[in-house]
């Protein structure tokens, strides 16, 4: 299982790289492009993330006191928040595409900042995890 | 439980990690705006998590549960 893991994140390290070295086509503006696969991606991993401590809860000897956890906690955010966190880059980039501006610029790379700080708890959720335990 | 077996299970819960990798290369491999048929496709998959009646079980908070 270990090294599955480590696949993993070997291939999602690759994916970055894929990612960030991809070329546009003409006429595609950067910031719409990485704004709605950020939301693609966010929708996805919050998914697989939301499925697996749904699976783990039902491993647990005592659900109740699981729910208890920072882990629980944190996934029930998720379930009420990362679809609003989603639907906020969508309006935001929809509506720089659909008015380039600079203000309506601004907002859609502050909705996808926003996002990619979430994307970024769920992986410090399962390393924390790894290191201390559910607590 | 161990910190091993938490993390053995929150991985096997991704169910073939690498598919779930594949699906981010899917998306670095978007190199044009969305087109509004594609945008209608992804609303309506976020519509479905919204829906009680379609969003799957592990979307379920604990209250819409019945826990809390």
């Amino acid at each position: 299982m270990k090294h599955k893991y480590k696949q993993v994140i070997l291939l999602l390290v690759l994916s970055l790289v894929v990612w960030n070295g991809c070329a546009l086509n003409p006429g595609a503006r950067q910031l719409v492009v990485r704004s709605e696969q950020a939301q693609e991606v966010a929708l996805d991993t919050f998914d697989a993330f939301l499925k697996a401590e749904r699976l783990w809860e039902t491993k647990q000897s005592d659900p109740t006191e699981y729910r208890k956890s920072q882990l629980h906690q944190y996934a029930e955010t998720v379930r009420k928040q990362g679809l609003s966190w989603i639907n906020s880059v969508k309006a935001t980039t929809r509506l720089y595409k659909a008015t380039p501006t600079a203000d309506t610029k601004q907002a859609a790379t502050e909705a996808q900042a926003n996002l990619s700080t979430q994307l970024n708890i769920v992986n410090t959720t399962l390393t924390a995890i790894s290191t201390t335990g559910v607590k | 439980m161990g910190t091993a077996e938490i993390i053995s299970l929150v991985i096997s819960g991704l169910e073939e990690g690498v598919p779930y990798v594949i699906k981010l290369i899917d998306a670095a491999k978007q190199k044009g705006e969305l087109t509004p048929e594609q945008e209608a496709a992804f609303d309506a998959r976020i519509a479905a998590l919204q829906n009680p009646d379609t969003k799957p079980e592990w979307w379920k908070t604990d209250s819409e549960r019945g826990l809390s």
